[in-house]
């Protein structure tokens, strides 16, 4: 039962959200991979990614953490649904919907370079994003039970998805109006490695002493090349075999990335971009739903019956047949026909503004994310304290406030001639457990990459040799 | 709060920085190496390791539900008394009209005893007599074919006792009034008279033969009732022109013309005939007048100056046939007194040691066939017995005695019997109907019979002969032989059950252990209830009882180790009666809530629980019987529906 805890710990606790690169390095014009973020940002320098460690991005982001499930008591961690936690101190820390999603991005190779009157780029990644919601009514349901005659409870909305994909993007971006716009555009081919999608659309539960009412309805795309539904005697999944020899694309796609920035002024500048518009089309996809939409639950009818002659009994009867029409409301059947579908990227709205000072060592910028696409809109404001010092070291710090909590991070980037290191966090944890989990809110965002600067950018040349 | 850095692989990625790859860089690190630990410090030193948070620790899998978890368990198959009380087990348990009541027929026959009575082997009577003849002047009409000297002789009052030998009758005969034989009999009478043998043809021109009036004579239509000057009544047969035959010197006359049917005694005359059984009649005269002509012939008158002469008759072999009268009371010996036993085995069963019965409207139906023509009173006398064992000396009995008509006259002499039917109960139930043709008879506290549960019930019935009243004589018939009285006793008792009464109901819910999967070994409870709502169409209030039973559902959980009450701290709760409609006549189900909080007295009890026997019976000390005295019917029936609430639940995942 251990074992269940941890991993819903470090599922709450690792798996990481929304991010292709640090926010919080939108305004660094030395960070080579902002241009994820942007595809009209241009930096100083064009860039070589050392391969596979140019860009790794981790992050997770929730709205629940550590510390909504575990309270030390009497010199021991305990669950919230430990008879010693107060029902309101446990529930009160939830959300109607808890949400826990991650992104992983690992860049594999990729390059900036100034060509075709503009800033060029191309690269190839692997995206992983998974998120898994929970409503709030599970954990009451666990804690309260039945608190009058009849108590109902919502399990609706409970969802787990994965998608994961490898990109290949070739992006550009050129100045316009004497350099003050700036406008970018990426396409990009997607290669679909792998998508599932479980939900319960509907589950609600009416429980009193007289009868319990299971409303249920749930549905799970599987898109994964190599993986069969393994069933069982009654033709009811019972799990999902995968062969990696049998692995190949599961799906092709598109998407764009459009951005554009404008200088308003020596010192401002806003921008705007909208990400990963598009899809991917699985063609592999096996579909499944539940069985049973509603059941009702009145008690045996058969209590006390005497065995046939036989020797079978009704009741023992009724109570099999019980066991399998509650197994049956979470079974899934596959249903043919389904075999591919498409789905929607997770598009991303980026907004910054940046103010300079001091000939523009330090900056101050705003950036809005909203991201859609997730069964909890994500939107969050960042504002971004830019220093820039000397010429081969940038850092910026940040502070965020979004629908999943508030945080802070942080970001160093050293950019000398011939090398490039950066690191940071969109979201840094206050305390963490000895086994460096964040306890309090699950939100963590690192980001770090070796890169090798190339050719500088003709403009900025152009301005430094005056 | 230790606080330590949290990017502890920032470090490893600085020290290769350091150290090898980025040699050139080392100079710009060290020149912002200040710099660079503000930022990291900055970084790191506002997070902290939180200790508390110690994954190594034990982590507490303890869940409580601060709530309740009801689940209903279900509902136990609905039992109408039709199977739960097995009609078909309990003896005299049947069902009519859909109604329960113990409907018994018994049959039994009292033996009337036979009626004996010897031949009357003859009745006759014989006088002799003389008689002179004078000469006729005016020769009646008869006579002209005569010849022309005719003599007649007048006979006066020439009596003769008769002669009934002391017969043997019916010893039960107290008061006989008639006597009829199984056939006519002929009265033979013969006359003699010694005349010389030259007179001419002799006759009786007239003559009256006086009868005891307690002659019936088969046809009675020419004979008069005269009386004598003693004012003693006769029988008159009138005879003319009776013709005598010549035999010598001697004349004879005989006459068989007339039959006796019997013998009527209910003339005042003959009060007292019977003396120690047999007929005792010593005064009883016969007397004769009238007329004899004859003719001169060759004779002289001189010879007819005094003839002699004699007159008799006889009735032989007479078999009794119907005897009327009054008989004694006991007709019936004491032994053959009806005597029958209503078998209730199997009640006994479904009622505990002690309980009672309330059932007030316990009837009794009787009919009774008698084939004598004598109306009996009978007494009857009933007690309810169990194990051979009169229960506390109840003997219940009519208020009154029961009259069983006589068998009418039209049937005494067939096979038939007159059938009387009477109907026992209580004042209040007769107050309301009963059937047809039936004689109500108040019988006090009949519900007696049957409050304590017998196991038989014991009728003693002592029939003695009613007396007559005015002219309505007992009538009996010789020529039947082994007759008896059959009674027909039918016992019809609606079903009302009183308190005390035992199982009626028993199911156990079986092997909540395997079920459970020893769930009580890994879940402890605050409280544990059951939520039992019964559903009860049966018009009497019931005791429901829960018990645990162990493993296998062999035996019970002592209560020192896990106790179902109620929550007024009882065992038993009460369901509540079905509701009867006066209007439908039928019971509404009337639906009662109860809580049985279970108790662990015991810790680690519950994990033996493998069955919740569930025990509704009737003896509630406070029901006096279905409520309003509303007859059970096989349809009314109970049922439970029980849920399970649980309150302060918690389990130890770990266990699982």
């Amino acid at each position: 039962m251990k074992k269940i805890l941890y991993i819903i710990v470090i599922l709450i606790s690792i798996l990481p959200t929304y991010a292709q690169t640090l926010r919080s390095s939108y305004f660094l014009e030395r960070m080579p991979y902002r241009h994820l973020n942007n595809p009209a940002l241009i930096n100083d320098y064009g860039y070589v990614s050392i391969p596979a460690i140019g860009n790794i991005s981790v992050t997770t982001n929730s709205n629940i953490g550590l510390s909504n499930f575990l309270y030390p008591h009497n010199g021991e961690l305990v669950t919230g649904l430990h008879p010693d936690i107060d029902s309101n101190k446990f529930l009160s820390g939830l959300k109607n919907t808890n949400a826990l999603s991650t992104t992983e991005y690992i860049t594999i190779l990729s390059a900036g370079f100034f060509a075709f009157n503009g800033y060029n780029t191309i690269g190839l990644s692997i995206k992983s994003e998974s998120e898994i919601s929970l409503p709030k009514d599970i954990f009451s349901f666990l804690k309260t039970g039945q608190n009058s005659d009849v108590t109902s409870y919502n399990f609706s909305n409970a969802r787990a998805k994965s998608n994961n994909y490898a990109e290949l993007a070739f992006g550009h971006a050129r100045r316009y109006l004497d350099n003050k716009l700036s406008v970018g555009a990426k396409a990009k081919l997607l290669f679909g490695l792998g998508n599932i999608d479980a939900r319960i659309d509907r589950m609600d539960i009416n429980m009193s002493g007289d009868k319990w009412i299971i409303n249920s309805r749930g549905t799970a795309n599987l898109s994964l090349s190599g993986a069969t539904l393994g069933k069982d005697e009654n033709g009811d999944i019972d799990k999902i075999n995968y062969e990696l020899s049998d692995f190949k694309i599961s799906g092709y796609g598109a998407s764009f990335d459009l951005g554009a920035t404008y200088k308003i002024s020596e010192d401002l500048k806003v921008s705007l971009a909208v990400l990963d518009l598009g899809f991917i089309c699985w063609n592999s996809n096996k579909f499944a739903q539940t069985k049973s939409e509603s059941y009702v639950f009145d008690g045996f009818h058969t209590i006390a019956s005497e065995d046939d002659e036989n020797g079978n009994n009704a009741f023992n009867d009724e109570k099999d047949q019980v066991v399998d029409d509650l197994k049956a409301l979470i079974k899934f059947d596959e249903i043919d026909g389904n075999n591919s579908r498409t789905t929607a990227l997770k598009a991303t709205l980026n907004a910054g503004a940046e103010y300079s000072i001091l000939n523009n060592k330090i900056s101050f910028g705003l950036l809005s994310t909203t991201q859609f696409g997730s069964q909890k809109v994500w939107t969050e404001l960042m504002a971004v304290t830019n220093f820039r010092p000397v010429k081969w070291f940038e850092c910026a710090i940040n502070g965020s406030v979004s629908n999943y909590g508030c945080s802070w991070g942080a970001l160093i980037n050293f950019c000398p001639r011939r090398f490039n290191l950066f690191i940071g966090a969109d979201y840094i944890a206050t305390s963490y457990t000895p086994q460096y989990i964040p306890i309090n809110r699950a939100k963590l965002g690192l980001n770090v990459g070796i890169n090798i600067p190339l050719g500088m950018d003709p403009l900025y040349k152009k301005t430094n040799s005056k | 709060m230790q606080c330590l850095l949290n990017g502890f692989f920032f470090l490893i990625l600085l020290k290769l920085m350091y150290e090898k790859t980025l040699i050139n860089f080392y100079i710009m690190i060290n020149k912002f190496k200040s710099l660079s630990k503000v930022v990291l410090l900055s970084l790191l030193a506002t997070s902290c390791i939180n200790n508390d948070y110690d994954l190594n620790k034990n982590i507490s899998l303890l869940i409580g539900v601060d709530g309740s978890l009801s689940i209903p368990l279900g509902e136990t198959v609905e039992r109408e008394l039709e199977s739960l009380l097995k009609a078909q087990d309990i003896e005299g348990l049947l069902t009519d009209d859909d109604m329960y009541g113990i409907h018994k027929d018994e049959y039994v026959s009292a033996s009337i005893p036979n009626f004996n009575a010897d031949i009357i082997s003859s009745i006759s009577a014989s006088s002799d007599f003389s008689i002179s003849f004078k000469e006729i002047v005016n020769v009646p009409p008869l006579s002209k074919n005569l010849e022309a000297i005719t003599l007649s002789a007048d006979l006066v009052n020439i009596t003769a006792n008769v002669t009934i030998p002391q017969t043997n009758i019916p010893k039960e005969i107290k008061s006989l009034k008639y006597i009829e034989f199984s056939n006519p009999v002929k009265l033979n009478i013969t006359s003699n008279l010694n005349i010389t043998s030259l007179a001419g043809d002799l006759y009786y021109t007239t003559l009256n033969i006086d009868f005891p009036i307690f002659f019936q004579f088969y046809d009675e239509s020419n004979i008069t009732i005269v009386t004598d000057v003693s004012g003693i009544k006769y029988k008159r047969v009138t005879l003319t022109n009776q013709k005598f035959s010549v035999n010598g010197n001697q004349r004879t006359w005989s006459y068989n013309e007339l039959s006796v049917k019997g013998l009527d005694f209910s003339d005042s005359d003959y009060n007292d005939i019977i003396q120690n059984s047999k007929l005792n009649i010593t005064n009883a005269m016969v007397n004769v007048s009238g007329k004899a002509i004859v003719n001169l012939g060759t004779a002289q008158v001189s010879d007819f100056q005094s003839v002699s002469g004699s007159y008799s008759f006889g009735v032989k072999n007479m078999y009794i046939n119907v005897i009327k009268g009054e008989l004694i009371t006991n007709i019936i010996d004491k032994k053959d007194y009806p005597h029958t036993s209503i078998k209730l085995n199997g009640l006994s069963d479904y009622v505990t040691n002690g309980s009672q019965l309330d059932l007030p409207d316990i009837n009794l139906l009787l009919q009774v066939g008698n084939p004598i023509g004598v109306p009996l009173d009978v007494d009857l006398k009933m007690s309810p017995y169990k194990n051979g064992k009169i229960i506390d000396n109840i003997i219940i009995s009519p208020s009154s005695k029961l009259t069983i008509n006589a068998n009418s006259e039209s049937n005494i002499n067939s096979n038939s019997k007159t059938i009387s039917k009477f109907i026992l109960a209580s004042s209040d139930y007769l107050k309301n109907g009963y059937p047809k043709d039936y004689i109500p008879i108040a019988v006090p506290e009949l519900n007696k019979l049957v409050e304590y549960v017998p196991d038989s019930i014991v009728i003693d019935a002592i029939p003695t002969a009613k007396a007559v009243t005015g002219n309505n004589w007992h009538l009996i018939n010789l020529s039947k032989k082994n007759l008896d009285m059959n009674i027909n006793c039918n016992a019809n008792v609606p079903f009302v059950l009183g308190d005390n009464i035992s199982v009626i109901y028993q199911d156990t819910i079986k092997n909540i252990k395997s079920d459970t999967d020893n769930l009580f070994d890994k879940i402890s409870f605050k409280q544990l209830q059951l939520n039992v709502t019964t559903y009860n169409s049966v018009p009497l209030d019931l005791k429901l009882k829960v018990i645990g039973m162990s493993t296998g559902c062999e035996s019970e959980i002592s209560t020192n180790d896990l106790s179902f009450t109620f929550n007024d701290g009882n065992e038993y709760g009460t369901i509540s009666a079905g509701d009867y409609n006066s209007e439908t006549n039928s019971t509404n189900i009337t639906e009662t809530n109860l809580i049985i909080n279970i108790a662990e007295n015991t810790i680690g009890t519950l994990k033996h629980l493998d069955g919740i026997k569930l025990l509704i019976t009737g003896d509630i000390e406070s029901n006096k019987g279905t409520k309003g005295g509303i007859p059970l019917r096989p349809s009314q029936a109970v049922k439970a529906k029980v849920s399970i609430k649980a309150t302060g639940v918690q389990a130890d995942l770990d266990t699982f």
